[in-house]
């Protein structure tokens, strides 16, 4: 029974799709409590993956194979959570800040997110503060998610951060930036509560502000 | 009285007398001392490296350990912008020098000279000795279209020296179209010079030319100073912004000067008076447009990528602080879009992409590449982002084309380990680091020897044979597994990272191209000609961009170089109206495509990350 996990974990790895979805059916059939075939099956797989990708040994489009084969495996389990009343992790809302339109990091940080049973709003790109606000209330978020991937759209990430400061839902939800140029020290800076310089770090740090 | 600190700088006299707590980047610049620092002090390229050789500095902070290597740290480097300084320091500011010679000039075809520019000779006016009206009004009355003259025209005037005296018997009218730029005493017929320019974002190339028969008499080339404020446009559009007018005037004033002086050093080389000079003609990308022209670039930077203007401009050079030139008249090429600027009109247009039969590719590779896609008589741009990496920059051991830049790497699989590795060092001295054209000679032969993967995983010594030759080139570097080009003390290495960078910047490139193509609904294969333009790109061999996957191995055949087209397009828009016009027109016919904005382009971007694949025993 153990084995049809990590074979799924192994399939969602090399993006396998298909077997992924196969295997995610087989281990219902089987009995399998659904909870555990995400944790130990897709979330397992994801988390090695983002492992993998966070010390170079994967790039880019792996990860985005991974994560496809994750979601096609997590839309066969979604029904049987939600009958068994089991729900989301958390919430959080992500974009890219107004005037940038580069959205790769963003989205490796949406489906890393997503892979740790994080629910996510995603605004897009070229988003400015007061979407990332309206929709963090309307959607009642714990984290907004901030990519910015250009020296001159930088700065936005400190409007973002000004104006969650700014409103009645201020201490209530965490701001995380990130994106290319972004450090640690414009992070402290700009007093954004959480940077990480990889998506596989964004989404460990998400879980801990959940 | 107040603290001070001093900051002493190897090799200069007097030590610095600073504020304590004073950033030491700041402190540099405030004395005059020149430093790169392309991310303009943000702490985010490592590159404002300096040595404290005594005194006691603040240990080094997150950001500077993850920009030094952990030797360098031991060695006593520190980030100049990272370092606050609080008690006296003695420093050492690592040199650089340019390896590479600035390409001058590029491609252009035969065309038919039709200068704007035209001198009349006059009779010179007589006048009484006693005569006290104005000059102006004396040749006006010898020349109707010269009553009224402007201010600039008026400054020309030299009536005591030169002279409009009854002993002159002529007098030389330069008319630029219907408007009298200069007037000059005597039959000045035979001097008439032009200067044709390109600002790039790294280095700025000049062309003195005879105007009269299209003769190039020197060529020179410099950095472009506004690098002291960011290396890439963004990072200059940024300090712009960030000190507002100010700013602007200070980057306008760098690059204005520069050009001036190097224009004013040229002319004296090649004996050519600078009030001989009547045309300075200027291709750049719209950001250095911007700045030289003093205007606004911050919309540039932001979504949706908006620019002040775009079109051709034609003023006084003094105008824009040129000063040693007063006759001469400053013409700045058109531009296409925000990121598809006057320097590649000008590339497009000397290599008579509108005229092209088959379809062909003209691409300049930097840090943003610009492409442009002729076929079937519709020409089609874009611009991709491919990143510094293939200059040198973001790489652990990268460096600028240097003394001690490794410059060409040759794995041999088959030779005993001692043997397996050849480099060339540019200056022949140990290698210190690696250039662009390094990197990616290094990255094509580790491919080729299967050292790393097509989807750029590089193999550790766990992955190979014992007895394999190979395994001399592997090392583990900062816990990673790493290609060693060049042991300890200067280590170089390649390391999984670099490869990653590589392949980002790579990809950008490529799926540049691959967009394109797909818009035309063209296949690889059916280009004929690939053009490759530019000062960077003119030091990658062909098997470096077809090795490493920047152009598809189909076209390795295709490739042409073509040198600096941008000085070249502003040469021909000084020696023809028609060209000018034409330029003006191309400008107008050449589509942008903003690949942010296009269906699918995230896929193109994946697939074109992949490297390629060697046949074994190749
Ligand atoms: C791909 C790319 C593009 C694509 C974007 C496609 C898309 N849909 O995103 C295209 C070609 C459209 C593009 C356009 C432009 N680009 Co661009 N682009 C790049 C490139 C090559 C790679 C960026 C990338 O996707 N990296 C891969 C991802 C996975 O990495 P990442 O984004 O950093 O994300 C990781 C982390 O940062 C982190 N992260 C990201 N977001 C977040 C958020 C949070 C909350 C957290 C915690 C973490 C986190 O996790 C991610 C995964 O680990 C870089 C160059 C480079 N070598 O980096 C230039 C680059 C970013 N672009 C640049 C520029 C200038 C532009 C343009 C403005 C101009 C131009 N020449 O075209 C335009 C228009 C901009 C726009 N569209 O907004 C510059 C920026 C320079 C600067 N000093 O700011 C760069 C650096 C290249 C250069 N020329 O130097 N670009
Ligand atoms: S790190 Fe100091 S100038 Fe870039």
């Amino acid at each position: 029974m153990a084995d049809i996990l990590s074979e799924i974990s192994e399939n969602l790895q090399i993006g396998k799709a298909k077997v992924v979805v196969e295997l995610v059916g087989r281990a219902l059939e089987e009995g399998i409590p659904p909870q555990r075939i995400l944790d130990e099956g897709l979330l397992a797989g994801m988390g090695i993956i983002g492992t993998k990708f966070k010390a170079g040994d994967v790039f880019v489009p792996e990860v985005l194979v991974a994560a496809r084969a994750m979601n096609k495996g997590a839309e066969v389990l979604k029904p049987k959570l939600a009958a068994e009343g089991i729900a989301a992790k958390g919430k959080a809302v992500i974009g890219t800040v107004k005037g940038d339109l580069h959205d790769i990091g963003k989205n490796l940080v949406k489906m890393m997110m997503e892979g740790r049973g994080i629910e996510i709003v995603d605004l897009g790109v070229d988003v400015p503060s007061d979407r990332f606000l309206a929709s963090a209330k309307e959607n009642d978020a714990s984290i907004i998610c901030c990519s910015a991937l250009l020296t001159t759209t930088m700065g936005e990430l400190k409007t973002v951060v000004d104006a969650v400061k700014a409103s009645d839902i201020s201490g209530k939800v965490k701001v995380m930036v990130g994106g290319a140029p972004v450090t640690q020290a414009f992070c402290d800076q700009i007093g954004a509560d959480c940077y990480t310089p990889d998506a596989a770090s964004a989404a460990e740090a998400a879980v801990g502000f959940i | 009285m107040d603290k001070t600190v001093k900051i002493s700088i190897i090799d200069r006299r007097e030590p610095l007398e600073c504020a304590p707590g004073v950033v030491l980047l700041d402190a540099i610049r405030s004395a005059g001392v020149a430093m790169e620092s392309p991310c303009s002090g943000k702490g985010l390229c490592g590159k404002c490296k300096v040595r404290v050789l005594y005194g006691v500095a603040p240990s080094p902070k997150e950001d500077e350990r993850r920009l030094l290597s952990v030797s360098e740290i031991e060695s006593g480097f520190r980030l100049a912008c990272l370092l606050s300084v609080d008690s006296d320091l003695t420093i050492d500011i690592p040199h650089e020098e340019t390896g590479h010679k600035i390409l001058t000039s590029g491609t252009k075809p035969d065309f038919q000279f039709e200068l704007s520019i035209r001198k009349e000779v006059l009779d010179a006016p007589s006048r009484s000795p006693d005569c006290n009206s104005p000059y102006e009004e004396l040749l006006a009355g010898a020349v109707p279209s010269l009553a009224k003259m402007t201010l600039p025209l008026l400054q020309t005037l030299t009536p005591l020296d030169g002279g409009y005296k009854t002993s002159e018997k002529h007098l030389t009218v330069v008319w630029d179209g219907d408007s009298p730029l200069a007037i000059e005493a005597g039959d000045t017929s035979d001097a008439i010079y032009g200067i044709a320019v390109d600002i790039g974002t790294t280095t700025v190339a000049v062309a003195l030319v005879n105007l009269k028969n299209g003769e190039e008499l020197g060529t020179s080339s410099a950095v472009n100073p506004q690098k002291n404020h960011g290396l890439d446009v963004l990072s200059r559009i940024d300090y712009a912004r960030r000190l507002g007018a100010a700013g602007r005037h200070i980057l306008q004033s760098l690059i204005a000067q520069a050009l001036d002086e190097m224009a004013v050093s040229l002319c004296a080389e090649c004996g050519v008076e600078a009030r001989s000079v009547y045309s300075i003609t200027v291709a750049a990308n719209v950001t250095m447009l911007h700045l030289f022209l003093g205007i606004d670039p911050v919309s540039i930077g932001v979504a949706p990528f908006a620019p002040v203007f775009l079109r051709a401009l034609s003023v006084r050079s003094s105008d824009v602080g040129l000063r040693s030139f007063p006759s001469a008249m400053l013409f700045t090429l058109p531009s296409v879009s925000a990121y598809i600027g006057a320097d590649i009109v000008a590339g497009a247009y000397v290599c008579g992409m509108a005229k092209q039969k088959e379809n062909v590719l003209f691409i300049d590779i930097g840090t943003n590449g610009e492409i442009v896609l002729a076929s079937k008589g519709r020409l089609m741009s874009c611009s991709c982002a491919a990143g510094p990496a293939l200059e040198g920059m973001n790489i652990s051991c990268g460096m600028r084309a240097a003394a001690g830049a490794i410059e060409d790497v040759s794995i041999f699989s088959d030779r005993r380990a001692e043997n397996a590795l050849r480099l060339k060092v540019i200056g022949d001295v140990p290698p210190v680091g690696i250039c662009g054209s390094g990197i990616l000679s290094a990255i094509r032969e580790l491919l080729r020897v299967g050292l790393i993967q097509k989807d750029g995983y590089m193999l550790s010594k766990e992955d190979l044979t014992p007895d394999n030759p190979l395994l001399s080139i592997l090392c583990v570097y900062d816990g990673k597994s790493a290609a060693r080009l060049s042991p300890q003390p200067h280590e170089v290495v390649i390391t999984q990272k670099d490869v990653r960078q590589v392949q980002l910047a790579k990809g950008a490139i490529l799926s540049g191209f691959m967009a394109l193509l797909k818009k035309a609904g063209l296949e690889m294969d059916d280009v004929r000609r690939v053009l490759v333009a530019g000062q960077f790109g003119a030091h990658l061999p062909v098997e470096s961009l077809t090795g490493c996957g920047v152009l598809p191995d189909i076209l390795k055949n295709r490739v042409e170089y073509v040198g600096n087209t941008s000085v070249a397009g502003a040469y021909m828009a000084m020696m023809s109206r028609v060209a000018r016009k034409e330029m003006e027109e191309l400008a107008g016919e050449i589509e942008y495509t903003e690949l942010s904005m296009m269906d699918g382009y995230q896929d193109i971007f994946l697939d074109s990350l992949e490297f390629p694949t060697f046949k074994k025993n190749s």
